[in-house]
C-alpha cells in the first residue's frame, strides 16, 4: 500500500530546545497505527506536525503524495486530516448538537446528516442533545470528539490519547469504535501511552522514544517486544 | 452650623445665570461648529476634610487619606459622543464608598443615600434630593452638557442674598469675648493693624478649651458645569464656604470663594483661578485683606503670604496654615486649573497631649446632622462617632476647584477643493424666542449652502433682543478652498437690533491634509492598497518564499483532497 501519510527525517523544536530528532514514519492508506511510547516520547509533538500545528524544522512531510510541510491547519483540515486533539478539544459550555453542527462547518453537510452520521455511530450523543458537552461524562465527551471528527468525513483521523482519563471498559468501546471507523477506509493514525487497547485494532505499531522512531512492525511483534523497546532495549 | 429654609429648585432653574455662574443648559444646544471632540471635567468643594489614621478599618495607599469627606461637593464631565455625568453630595465620602459602599461591606444593597448622579445617555436626565431642610442638591446632563450644584444653609446660585431662610440663625460663635482685642492682629500685615504682642502658648491653649468646636462651617456651596458654548469646550467650577470658624473662632474666615475655569477651542486650553476672600479675622480682629487672587495665564497676582510667626506660634498645638494656591497646568490644547483656599493640618495626637480635645473632636463630628447620619448605611454610621476616639491627622482645605477641558477641532472630509456652488445663498429664516426673558433661545439660520464648505448658523438671542446673524460660510467659488462667506442667518429676539457676526474661517483645507482628493489621500489609499497586495502575495507564495521550495524527494507542494486520494 502506498502511504498516505509519509515522514522522513522530520525534526521539529519548541524554540530551541529539540523535540524531534529525525522521525521516518510511514502510514499505509486504510490502517489503523498506534504510535505507542512513554511519556515525553515526542509522540503528540509528532501529531502536531502532521497537523500542521507545529513546522517541521527540517525534513519531509508528505500527505496524499503531496509535500505539506507548510500548509495551514485549516487547509489541511478541509483536505481530511482531523485531529482529536489530548484532552478532547470540545466546547463544554454548548450543547451536544451545536458542537456536531460547529464541526459540520468544515465540509457541506446539512445538520440532518450531521446528526444522522453522530448518532448512527453513537446513539447516546441522540439522548443527550441537548445537554451542556462539558456536563458529561468523560467518555461521552470522548464519544462526542469522535463524533465531530466522524461529521468532517475525515480521510486521516490522528487521535492523541483516547483513554486518558476514561475507565478500561469505555477505553475498550471506543477503540472498538475506531476500529469500524477504520473499516470504512478511514486512515488513523492513534497515539497511545497504554499499550494493549490500541495494539487489539492496529495493523501496524510504531514505538517512539526521545524524539525517534525505533520501531515499526506488525501489533503482535511490537507487544511481544514492548518492554525492551520502552525501556531502550533492542527488540528481540 | 446653619441651617436655612431654601427655595424652590426651581428658582434657580428658571433664573438667568451670571457670566460666571454655570448655566443649566448650555444655550447653544450642544453645538460644536469648530469641534470635533472634548473632553470637559470640573469639580468643587467648598470644605474637604481628609482624616488620616491607619486604626480606621479603610484600606488606604500610603500618603491617601483612610476617610475624606467634603461638603457640598459637585462635579460635572461631558464628552463628546455626547456622554455626560453629574454628581452632588452634600456629605461626600469619596468614589470608593459613594459607589463601592456594597462592595465594601459585601452587601450589594446598601448604596449611599446623601447623593445625586445622572448620566447620559442616562434613564434621567434630572436628580434632585433635600435631605434635611437647608441642603439641596441637583444633578443635571444631557446631550448639551452636565452641570451640578450642592448647598447648605447659602442661597442657590442666582438667587441672591436674601433667600429667606437661608442666613445664618444663630450667632456664630466667632470673636471671643475672653480673647484680648487683636491677639494676633497685625500678624498677616493687613489692615492698618499695629502690630500686638504674641501670645504665649499657654494663653492659647487657654482659649481653645474654652471653645466649643474646632471647625464651624455657617454655609457652603458648590457649582460645576461642563458644556461647549460658542464653540469651545468650557469647565467651571466654583466652591463658596460662607462663613468658616476655626479652633473656635480663633480664626475666622468670611465669604471664601473659589473659583476655576478651563476652555478649549481646540487650538489651544487657556485657564483662569481665582481665590477670593471676603473678609479674614484673627482672634476677634479684622484684616484688611484685599486679595485679588490668581489670574493665570495673564500673569500671577501674588496673595499675601502668611507670616512664619503664625505656624511657629501654631506647631506645638500640632496645626499648620497654608494659605491658598492655584496651579495652572494648561498644555497644548488642554487647559487644566485646580484653585485651592485655606488649607489647615491639625495633628489631633499632638493636640490631644496638649489639652483634652475629645471633647472638642466630639464637636466637630457632632456638626454632622443627626438625620444625615441616620440615613447612612450601619456600618458607616458606627464608624463617624469613634472617630474622635482616635488620633488622626486631619487636613481641612477650605475652598476647592479643579477644572479641566480639552478639544480638538472637527476635520472636514468633505473637502473644499471641489468648490461650492456658486449661487448665492438665500437668507435664512429664523426665529426668535420673543417670550423669553432670559434670551437662551435665539434664531436657527440655514444660511449657506452646505457643500464645499462649514456652515455655521447664528443660534443665540440675547436677552434684551439683539439678535445675531449667523454667517453662512457655504457658498465658495469653484475650486475654491476659501468658502464665501455669504451671510444669511436669521434675527434672534423681538425688539433688538441685528449685528452681523462675522463669518466663520474654513478650516477645512487646514485640518483635513488627508482629505481623499488631495495627494496625502491618495498616498493613504495607495498604500493601503500596496499592502493588501503584498499580505496577499505572502499567503499565496509564502511557501516558495519561506522554505517552501520543492520536495527533495520529487513530491509537489500543495494540500491534495485526501478523501480523493487513490493508492
Amino acid at each position: 500500500m502506498a502511504p498516505i501519510l509519509e515522514l522522513e527525517g522530520v525534526h521539529a523544536a519548541y524554540g530551541r530546545i529539540e523535540v524531534l530528532h529525525g522521525v521516518d514514519l510511514a502510514v499505509p492508506r486504510g490502517a489503523v497505527v498506534a504510535l505507542l511510547g512513554p511519556n515525553g516520547a515526542g509522540k503528540t509533538t509528532l501529531m502536531k506536525v502532521c497537523s500542521g500545528r507545529l513546522r517541521a524544522t527540517s525534513g519531509h512531510v508528505h500527505l496524499g503524495g503531496s509535500h505539506v510541510n507548510n500548509a495551514a491547519p485549516d487547509a489541511l483540515a478541509r483536505a481530511g486530516l482531523c485531529t482529536i486533539p489530548e484532552g478532547r478539544g470540545i466546547f463544554p459550555n454548548l450543547t451536544v448538537a451545536e458542537n456536531l453542527r460547529l464541526s459540520g462547518l468544515v465540509g457541506q453537510a446539512s445538520a440532518a446528516e450531521i446528526y444522522e452520521t453522530a448518532f448512527t455511530r453513537f446513539p447516546r450523543l441522540a439522548e443527550r442533545y441537548d445537554q451542556l458537552a462539558g456536563s458529561m461524562s468523560g467518555g461521552e465527551q470522548q464519544m462526542l470528539a469522535m463524533a465531530r471528527a466522524l461529521v468532517t468525513n475525515p480521510a486521516v483521523l490522528l487521535v492523541d490519547e483516547l483513554s486518558m482519563g476514561l475507565a478500561p471498559l469505555i477505553v475498550r468501546q471506543l477503540y472498538d469504535v475506531l476500529g469500524q471507523i477504520a473499516d470504512q477506509g478511514v486512515t488513523v493514525v492513534a497515539v497511545e501511552q497504554f499499550a494493549d487497547m490500541a495494539l487489539r485494532v492496529a495493523d501496524f505499531a510504531a514505538v517512539m522514544t526521545h524524539g525517534r522512531i525505533v520501531a515499526f512492525d506488525e501489533p503482535d511483534v511490537i507487544r511481544r517486544d514492548l518492554a525492551a523497546l520502552y525501556l531502550g532495549g533492542a527488540a528481540a | 452650623m446653619t441651617i436655612g429654609v431654601l427655595a424652590t429648585p426651581g428658582v434657580w432653574a428658571s433664573t438667568a445665570p451670571s457670566p460666571t455662574t454655570p448655566a443649566p443648559s448650555p444655550a447653544d444646544g450642544g453645538a460644536a461648529p469648530g469641534l470635533g471632540g472634548w473632553t470637559i471635567s470640573a469639580s468643587a468643594a467648598p470644605i474637604t476634610m481628609e482624616i488620616y489614621d491607619p486604626k480606621i478599618p479603610i484600606p488606604a495607599q500610603p500618603g491617601q487619606p483612610n476617610l475624606e469627606f467634603d461638603l457640598s461637593y459637585t462635579r460635572a464631565s461631558y464628552g463628546s459622543g455626547p456622554t455626560g455625568a453629574a454628581t452632588a453630595s452634600w456629605l461626600w465620602p469619596g468614589d470608593a464608598i459613594a459607589f463601592g459602599l456594597g462592595q465594601l461591606f459585601n452587601s450589594p444593597n446598601v448604596k449611599y443615600p446623601i447623593l445625586t448622579n445622572v448620566q447620559f445617555p442616562g434613564a434621567t436626565p434630572d436628580a434632585t434630593m433635600q435631605p434635611i431642610p437647608g441642603s439641596y442638591m441637583q444633578s443635571h446632563t444631557d446631550a448639551n452638557g452636565s452641570t451640578s450644584v450642592s448647598t447648605f444653609g447659602l442661597p442657590l446660585p442666582g438667587t441672591g442674598p436674601s433667600l429667606p431662610g437661608s442666613a445664618p440663625t444663630s450667632a456664630p460663635s466667632a470673636a471671643p469675648s475672653s480673647a484680648p482685642p487683636g491677639l494676633l492682629g497685625g500678624l498677616l500685615g493687613g489692615g492698618g493693624q499695629s502690630p500686638l504682642q504674641l501670645p504665649d502658648l499657654g494663653t492659647l491653649i487657654q482659649f481653645l478649651t474654652g471653645q466649643s468646636a474646632l471647625v464651624d462651617i455657617q454655609g457652603e456651596r458648590s457649582q460645576t458645569s461642563a458644556t461647549v458654548t460658542n464653540g469651545k469646550a468650557v469647565a467651571t467650577a466654583e466652591s463658596d464656604a460662607g462663613k468658616l470658624l476655626l479652633l473656635g473662632g480663633l480664626i475666622e474666615f468670611d465669604g471664601l470663594k473659589v473659583t476655576s475655569q478651563s476652555t478649549s477651542d481646540g487650538v489651544k486650553g487657556t485657564s483662569t483661578g481665582n481665590v477670593d476672600y471676603g473678609s479674614m479675622s484673627v482672634a476677634g480682629v479684622t484684616f484688611g485683606i484685599t486679595a485679588n487672587g490668581i489670574q493665570t495665564p495673564a500673569g500671577l497676582i501674588a496673595l499675601p503670604q502668611l507670616p512664619d510667626t503664625v505656624n511657629q506660634l501654631l506647631a506645638p498645638l500640632g496645626i499648620s496654615i497654608a494659605l491658598p494656591a492655584a496651579s495652572d497646568v494648561s498644555k497644548d490644547t488642554a487647559g487644566q486649573m485646580f484653585s485651592h483656599g485655606l488649607q489647615v493640618t491639625i495633628d489631633t495626637a499632638k493636640l490631644k497631649a496638649m489639652l483634652p480635645l475629645t471633647p472638642v473632636l466630639n464637636q466637630l463630628f457632632a456638626q454632622i446632622p443627626p438625620q444625615l447620619l441616620a440615613q447612612l448605611p450601619a456600618p458607616l454610621s458606627t464608624i463617624i462617632p469613634t472617630l474622635p476616639q482616635l488620633a488622626p491627622k486631619i487636613v481641612l482645605t477650605i475652598g476647592s476647584a479643579k477644572s479641566q477641558a480639552d478639544a480638538s477641532q472637527a476635520i472636514d472630509l468633505s473637502g473644499g477643493t471641489t468648490g461650492g456652488p456658486t449661487t448665492q445663498p438665500s437668507s435664512g429664516s429664523g426665529s426668535g424666542s420673543s417670550s423669553s426673558s432670559s434670551g437662551t433661545s435665539g434664531g436657527s439660520s440655514t444660511g449657506g449652502s452646505t457643500t464645499g464648505g462649514s456652515d455655521i448658523s447664528g443660534t443665540t438671542g440675547g436677552s434684551v433682543g439683539s439678535g445675531s446673524v449667523g454667517g453662512g460660510t457655504g457658498g465658495g467659488t469653484v475650486g475654491g478652498t476659501t468658502g464665501g462667506g455669504t451671510t444669511g442667518g436669521s434675527a434672534g429676539g423681538t425688539t433688538g437690533s441685528m449685528a452681523p457676526s462675522p463669518p466663520m474661517q474654513n478650516v477645512a483645507a487646514k485640518v483635513s491634509p488627508a482629505a481623499f482628493g488631495g495627494l496625502p489621500g491618495q498616498l493613504m489609499l495607495g498604500a493601503a492598497v500596496v499592502a493588501c497586495l503584498a499580505a496577499w502575495g505572502l499567503k499565496k507564495y509564502s511557501n516558495l518564499l519561506f522554505g517552501g521550495a520543492g520536495c527533495e524527494a520529487g513530491h509537489s507542494t500543495g494540500v491534495p483532497d485526501l478523501r480523493e486520494f487513490e493508492e
